[in-house]
This record gives C-alpha cells, sequence and structure tokens, in this order.
C-alpha cells in the first residue's frame, strides 16, 4: 500500500493536510473491509464452536443445553444480526467472548499480545538495522568475497523455513549445550531486573529466528536499492570531495537507500507477525500465535475476528506510518 | 535531515519500549494458595528437614485457565490432584471407593446410596460432609451444561447422616462410571456462582484432593502444587508437584532428556513411539508400559450409503487390511492385531471368543465377487450396480500423524483388492462437521478411553444410532444391537452387566459399524530413580492419584 501510494510522485500540489485525510479515509475503507472478512471467514470454516466450549465428550452429554447456550451466545441468530452485533459491539469497545479462554476477548488478547509485540518489534527493528547495515556494505564491496559471502549467507538462511530454523537452534543452543531454555518466556518466580533478564534469556532464541527471517529478505533489499543508487552523480561528488567510504555510504548512499526499506517493513509486518506464529509454537511462547492457533483449532470466533483485527489494524498503521515517512526520506515523492 | 535522525531515533526506541513493555508487564493472573503447605522442620526440631520430594511432570496440553468447570484440560488435572470424585475406576477396571467409601445399588437400579468418608475436608480445612457432596450433585445438574444428563436421570438428592441418596427417575446401570468425572467441589465457593463457566475467583481451585494448588504461571508454563498434609487417606508421597506445559513433542522430549522434567502426563493420548529409542539409548529413562484402554486407531461405516451399508462388504473391507502392518509402522511394533469385538482385553467383560481380524485378499476378493462387484474394464478398480467405479470417500484427521497415516495404509489395502479411494484430510472440528454431515464412506478415528466405556459401555457410545455429538459415529440402527444398550443402561446387577457386555461385542462382530485397526501397548516413560507406579488406564498412564501414594524416589 505505502509502494502503491508513494512511489509514483504527487502530479498536483495538494494541501498536506488534504492528502493525509484522503489517505486515512482509504485506510478506513480498507479496516472496513477487513472488518467484515474478519467476521466472515471464520463462520465459513466448518465445525462447531460449541463444541470446543462444553468439551469434547460433554458435548454428546449436554443434549438440549447446547441449544440453549447457542442461544445465549447469539450463535443461532441470522448472520446479518450477528454482524450488526459484532460491528456495534467494536464501536462500543466490546469484543466479545473467546468461547476458548471463558473469558471477554479484550483480556484473553491482552495476555498475549505483549509478549508477541515483545518478540516482534525488537526483530523488526534489530532486522532492519542488520539489513542496512550489512546490505550497504555488500553493495559497496558488490562483487568482493564480502559480498559473495554475505548474499550466500543471506540466500541461505532466507531460504530455511524459519519453524525448521527454530527447531534447529532450539535442538543446538538448548538441548545440545544447555545455554538457553527449552522455550516458554520465563522461568517464574524472579522479578524486577533478575524477571527482565530471565525473559531476555528465554526471548534470546526466538528473536534471533525472527530477526533472521526478516533481516535476510530486507538484505536483499537493500543491497539491491545500494547498487541501483551507486552510479549516481552524488556519489561520485562525494567520493571526489575526499570523503572516507564510510561517510559516503552512510550518509549519502544508504540515506537514500532506506525508503524501499521502510516500505518493504511495512508491507511485510503482517508476515512477520504470522511468521511469529510457528516461531511462538516451537519455543512454547505465550504469544498471539499460540492464542490464534488454539482459537481457530477451537472456532472461537470472537477471538479470531479481534486477533486478526488486531494484526491487520498493525499492518494498516505500518503502511500509514510509511506513507508519511516516505515523503521526509525522499523529498522527490512530496 | 536532522528531522529524518530525529523521526527514525524515536521510531527504534518506542519500537524497542514497546517490545520490553511485554516483559516489564505485571506478572499473569494466578490463583494464590489456598492453604500453603510447603513442609517445614518443626520449631525446636534439631533434626535436618527431609528434602522435599518434588515430581516434574510434563505435558503439552493447552491449559487456559484453572476452572476446573470451564477448562477440559484443567478439570482432568485437578480430578488428579486438587478435586476428589466419590468413586474411581480401579485397577481391576471396577468401580473403587474413594470419597464414597461404600455405596449400594437398589434391586431396580434406580436408588443409588453413597456413604461419605467422615475425615475429608477441604483445603481450607472445613469439614466435607454429605451435604456439600449432594450440593455438588444438585450444582452440576442445574448449572454444568455437560452434566446434562443429570437433569433427565437424577429425581431428587437426599441425605441422611452420611449418606447420599440419589433417587434416579429411571434405571440407569452406568452411573457409577458417570461419576468417576464429577469431582465434589465446595458449597462455600460456588454457591454464589450461577456460572461456573465463567467464573474466575481465586478461590475456584480450592477442593478436598491430596494436593493443594499453589500457583499457576502461563508464561512459564507451570502448575506448582503442594502435599495436602491433612488429606483423609493420609499426604501423598509426593512434596511438590510441578506440571510444566510445552507447546511441542519434541520440545516436552528434550526436557525429559536433559532431566528438566521426571515424566509425561497426557490424557487419552500416546507417548510417539519413535521417541522412544533415543530416551533409551541414553540410558536414564524407563518406560512402564500397559494395554491402552481405547482404540487407537479405527474405521467406521456410513450405513446409509450404498457400498458400506452391505454387511458383506464391510466383511469385505475387514478382510482387505493389513493389521500387522499397521501395528509394525504406524505404532512401532507396539500394537497387535484386534478382535471384530471392538475394545480391547482391558476392558472388563472382554469377550475372548471372537475371532482375530486379519488379512486376507483372497476372502475380500471373493466377498466383492459375490457381489457381483467387478473390474469389467481393467482400470484396477471394481465397478459396483451402477456400473460405475467404487471410489470410497476416506474422511480423516489431518492433525493427527497416526490416524493420517493409518488412513493412508488402508486405501492402499483397499486399492490392492479394487475399491478406490478419496481421502479427505481435515482438521479436528472439520471431521467433526463432515462426521455429522454424513459425508463420508470410511471415517478414521480414535476411541479413548473414557470413550469406550461412555453410554452402554465397550465402545456403543460411538456407534448407538440414537446418540449424538462431536466424537461418535451414531451409525447403527440394528433393534436387537439398541435394545441390547437399553437393557445394559438399565441395570446395575453385575451378573446381568457382563453377559450384556459379552452380547454388544458379539454384535458389534456381528454387524461391524466399526472397525478397530490395531490394539497398543502404551508407553509411559519416566526418569529412573522412580519406583511403584500404579497405571490407571483412566486418566493417562504413570501420572494419577494412585500414583501420589505408591510411587517413591530413590
Amino acid at each position: 500500500m505505502a509502494a502503491e501510494t508513494s512511489a509514483v510522485p504527487a502530479q498536483r500540489h495538494e494541501h498536506p493536510s488534504a492528502t493525509l485525510a484522503s489517505r486515512a479515509a482509504r485506510y478506513l475503507a480498507a479496516l472496513f473491509i477487513i472488518v467484515s472478512l474478519n467476521f466472515l471467514l471464520p463462520r465459513l470454516m466448518p465445525g462447531d464452536p460449541l463444541m470446543n466450549l462444553v468439551g469434547e465428550e460433554g458435548y454428546y452429554a449436554a443434549g438440549g443445553a447446547l441449544d440453549e447456550l447457542r442461544s445465549e451466545l447469539g450463535l443461532d441468530e441470522p448472520l446479518p444480526v450477528q454482524y450488526g452485533r459484532y460491528l456495534r459491539g467494536l464501536l462500543s469497545g466490546d469484543w466479545g467472548y473467546s468461547y476458548l479462554y471463558l473469558r471477554p476477548v479484550r483480556d484473553a488478547i491482552a495476555l498475549h499480545l505483549r509478549w508477541t509485540l515483545a518478540l516482534v518489534l525488537p526483530s523488526i527493528i534489530i532486522a532492519a538495522l542488520l539489513a542496512a547495515v550489512l546490505g550497504g556494505l555488500a553493495a559497496w564491496r558488490r562483487g568482493s568475497r564480502t559480498d559473495i559471502g554475505l548474499s550466500a549467507g543471506n540466500l541461505l538462511v532466507y531460504a530455511m523455513p524459519h519453524y525448521w530454523l527454530a527447531m534447529l537452534l532450539l535442538f543446538v543452543f538448548s538441548f545440545r549445550l544447555g545455554w538457553f531454555p527449552l522455550g516458554r518466556a520465563t522461568s517464574g518466580g524472579a522479578t524486577d531486573l533478575p524477571y527482565l533478564l530471565d525473559v531476555g534469556w528465554h526471548m534470546l532464541l526466538p528473536l534471533v529466528v525472527i530477526t533472521a527471517f526478516k533481516a535476510t529478505y530486507d538484505f536483499l533489499i537493500v543491497r539491491n536499492s545500494v547498487v541501483s543508487i551507486l552510479g549516481e552523480d552524488y556519489v561520485l561528488m562525494a567520493q571526489a570531495k575526499g570523503l572516507s567510504a564510510a561517510s559516503v555510504l552512510f550518509r549519502h548512499v544508504l540515506r537514500n537507500a532506506l525508503a524501499p526499506l521502510v516500505t518493504v517493513t511495512a508491507i511485510q509486518f503482517g508476515m512477520v507477525l504470522s511468521g511469529a506464529l510457528l516461531v511462538e509454537v516451537v519455543f512454547s511462547w505465550p504469544g498471539m500465535g499460540t492464542l490464534i492457533y488454539d482459537a481457530i483449532g477451537a472456532r472461537d470466533y470472537p477471538l479470531l475476528q479481534a486477533a486478526f483485527l488486531i494484526i491487520a489494524v498493525c499492518v494498516l498503521l505500518a503502511n500509514f506510518i510509511a506513507d508519511v515517512l516516505y515523503p521526509l526520506l525522499d523529498p522527490r515523492t512530496r | 535531515m536532522r528531522t529524518i535522525r530525529q523521526l527514525f531515533a524515536a521510531l527504534v526506541t518506542a519500537a524497542l519500549l514497546a517490545g520490553t513493555a511485554g516483559c516489564a508487564a505485571e506478572p499473569e493472573p494466578s490463583q494464590t494458595p489456598a492453604t500453603p503447605t510447603t513442609p517445614t522442620a518443626a520449631p525446636g526440631d534439631s533434626t535436618p528437614a527431609a528434602k522435599p520430594v518434588v515430581l516434574r511432570v510434563g505435558s503439552t496440553k493447552p491449559f487456559k485457565t484453572t476452572n476446573t468447570f470451564s477448562d477440559y484440560w484443567y478439570g482432568v488435572l485437578s480430578n488428579m490432584t486438587t478435586h476428589d470424585t466419590l468413586i474411581k475406576l480401579g485397577s481391576d477396571m471396577k468401580p473403587a471407593p474413594w470419597l464414597a467409601t461404600d455405596w449400594t445399588v437398589s434391586e431396580d437400579s434406580r436408588t443409588f446410596t453413597f456413604t461419605i468418608a467422615d475425615n475429608a475436608t477441604w483445603h481450607d480445612g472445613t469439614p466435607l460432609t454429605a451435604e456439600n457432596v449432594r450440593f455438588s450433585i444438585e450444582y452440576y445438574r442445574d448449572c454444568d451444561p455437560e452434566a446434562g444428563w443429570m437433569k433427565d436421570v437424577i429425581e431428587s438428592v437426599t441425605v441422611d447422616g452420611n449418606d447420599v441418596i440419589l433417587s434416579l427417575t429411571r434405571p440407569y446401570g452406568n452411573l457409577l462410571i458417570e461419576f468417576m468425572t464429577y469431582p465434589v467441589v465446595p458449597e462455600s465457593v460456588w454457591s454464589d456462582v450461577e456460572d461456573p463457566l465463567t467464573y474466575e475467583g481465586p478461590d475456584m481451585v480450592i477442593g478436598s484432593g491430596p494436593f493443594v494448588f499453589e500457583s499457576w504461571d502461563p508464561a512459564a508454563g507451570r502448575f506448582v502444587f503442594t502435599a495436602n498434609e491433612d488429606y483423609f487417606q493420609g499426604k501423598p508421597n509426593i512434596d511438590r508437584l510441578e506440571v510444566n506445559i510445552y507447546r511441542t513433542m519434541d520440545a516436552l522430549v528434550m526436557a525429559l532428556s536433559r532431566g528438566e522434567i521426571d515424566t509425561w502426563w497426557d490424557y487419552s493420548g500416546e507417548f510417539p513411539y519413535t521417541h522412544v529409542p533415543p530416551l533409551l539409548k541414553g540410558g536414564d529413562i524407563e518406560f512402564a508400559t500397559a494395554t491402552y484402554l481405547g482404540v487407537p486407531a479405527a474405521i467406521g461405516f456410513n450405513l446409509d450409503r450404498a457400498a458400506t451399508s452391505e454387511l458383506v462388504f464391510r466383511q469385505a473391507v475387514a478382510s482387505a487390511i493389513n493389521y500387522r502392518q499397521i501395528s509394525e509402522l504406524v505404532f512401532s511394533g507396539y500394537g497387535s492385531t484386534p478382535t471384530a469385538g471392538f475394545v480391547p482385553p482391558t476392558h472388563p467383560d472382554f469377550n475372548d471368543g471372537l475371532p482375530q481380524l486379519v488379512q486376507d485378499k483372497d476372502k475380500a476378493a471373493q466377498l466383492l465377487d459375490s457381489l457381483g462387484w467387478k473390474d469389467t474394464n481393467g482400470d484396477g478398480i471394481r465397478e459396483g450396480a451402477d456400473r460405475k467405479n467404487i471410489v470410497l470417500t476416506l474422511l480423516t484427521r489431518g492433525d493427527v500423524p497416526s490416524t493420517l497415516r493409518s488412513t493412508e495404509m488402508v486405501a492402499a489395502d483397499l486399492k490392492a483388492v479394487g475399491i478406490g479411494c478419496s481421502l479427505k484430510s481435515v482438521d479436528n472440528a472439520t471431521w467433526v462437521a463432515a462426521k455429522d454431515a454424513m459425508d463420508y464412506d470410511l471415517v478414521f478415528f480414535r476411541a479413548t478411553p473414557w470413550g469406550t466405556l461412555m453410554h452402554a459401555s465397550h465402545g456403543s457410545g460411538y456407534f448407538d444410532s440414537r446418540r449424538s455429538g462431536s466424537g461418535v459415529l451414531h451409525n447403527l440402527a440394528a433393534a436387537e444391537y439398541l435394545a441390547t444398550c437399553d437393557a445394559r443402561l438399565a441395570t446395575a446387577d453385575l451378573a446381568e452387566q457382563e453377559r450384556l457386555d459379552r452380547e454388544l461385542q458379539r454384535m458389534h462382530a456381528e454387524y461391524l459399524p466399526g472397525i478397530a485397526l490395531t490394539w497398543i501397548e502404551s508407553v509411559y516413560p519416566y526418569r529412573e530413580g522412580w519406583d511403584g507406579w500404579t497405571i490407571d488406564h483412566i486418566y493417562g498412564g504413570v501420572v494419577n492419584s494412585f500414583s501420589w501414594f505408591t510411587v517413591t524416589r530413590n
């Protein structure tokens, strides 16, 4: 979305606030479509959410009580009525009740979202920084052993399924070497600084996997972007002025090569979140991945709706931020 | 350009702060202990306190909350730890006394009288009385959707001293078995709770069981229970019980191998046999074995469809299957070939007069020929009466590896005798929907230990056509089978029950509504140094209510 709206230079000079409002309107329209799809898609899947609510063996024993329960949860109402109730609930901040967690959806998500953000946000930032530095370096020394080594290494990691990489790291560093725990987020019992250190110890391996997953993709984007810029006159000018290589690369070249990285980061935000799903399962990390994984199995409509909505909003927000940042990074697109 | 630098720095800082916010957040909800009972040396006691016996159990079950009513898996766990049932299933597969020290059943099987132990107490120290038991039964009947059957069956509950008397609306011979899964809950906690499924009060973990709930930390994935020093059957041999949760079996096995846990627990699941050789090679893991009470791989027939409604066709399918191969390859040699009676010999009143199933391709071909279904066009698939190829829809669970592999092997066996197959591999919820819509010819499923005991027992709960629900096939409507189920449900007379149990197995073999593909020896790993485990067929191997009082650590 960011690439679509920003890659083409503006043809008319609109007032900045009007442009922003127009973009916001488009994002709102996208949000409405997403909200509607979020409602519809889980209901298209076969299966009965009540089975999870009363348990497999309780399901057959419940008899008529199931109908009462279905009515109580509004699952026997026509879809348009359920949709209307869902929209009203969203607007009033009521996201419904989770059949799986048997608590308000907001509470269930609050327990898990922070763990996913704790994992994903640092991963995205570290991956972007790594990609910028290593991608820039590889491009600057294109054709050299550094470039070949970095590019080959990136392609190797990029080609690995990230859950497989997660299993590999778990096996080597946790099981064989015993340097890290076999998953989960804490050892329990600690508070304050020891607690944070303990969480960091548990977080490191999943963080490495998600960072690697994102950084290897970004690396190629940055490398190609830098290579395309290196032939520009202003780069030659900077070199002619006698600036050091590092200064030319980091102050002049990378600055102009960052715009595609911002776009890709925004577009990839959803992919990183979904990629974290399987990594979370491998590392028994109590984040949104395990929540969504369980909610799909249980056909927990309200929880699925809310989880996907949060992810969609995060992606839209990331794209919106990219839209706002892009003109700052590249004045030609203002 | 300064603006860009500032923006970039702000973005990095914000993201890292947001990232660490999750870590720095308040500890997640966990209930406070009802009565801490960690063993300590008595004041003035000069001898050093004995080292507490800690048992660390690993599990992959997806626990959500510590409400025994609403969380299926915690309900199973709490039945072994913090809560008690009136009776339990003994090692001889007969009802054994627990909170009810004795019981009597009237001749017409409509009045059950339970005598409650007079020395049981709740974890808050108050006595557990017969009145509390009455409250529990009425509470389940009135408030728990899962116990909806009680509304039809239990007419009244009265108390006479230590006796709780149940009057039923009709004879119900399976009542004792049913009551093995409903723990007695304290009136002081639940009497004001209208909807037990949504209750989240910290006192919901209070029970009367051998362990007192201490904590549940979702981020650490760990339950901690401590021994109930005042337990009416005596203090358990374990001082502290930890249940550690892993999302994958691979992580759990690594933890077992590394000594982070002592054993494994699952209800109705099998320990993956592929993990047995490496654990044995390590040398510090031992295995207990027992014949599994359920059926880990089975097929059911859609008796409403042309081909599978033919008994001769079902017999042909039974003759086409290579049972030994399934036992060897899918269950790593821990399986054995079943009989046509469906349930394994661990069941009480097992009918040992039924013939063992055996692969006989020639017989299968002859049976199919006798129906006139032959391959006339030479494409390797027989044609039915309508001259079309016989291609069966095989509905199976793609999320259960052993079920999927069994399906593929049966499909190959059927193809070898000229029956085409179309695999429909789906997740559990979709499987249930397709099964209930009868959208299959053959359905692959697994029968849990408890599932084989439900209804009129011996697997009848899966096949009686009058039943409904997620795990059952409800495909057999033969009048004599239904009448036998009714008769079995209506009697509590042990001799009559035995006769009817054997009849149900015989009829199953005769009508073949489903076929067990294997019976297995379950393996239960534990670290060396632990002895005296008791195996509980229902609650999942060595981790169970009986082991707390028999297991010792060297």
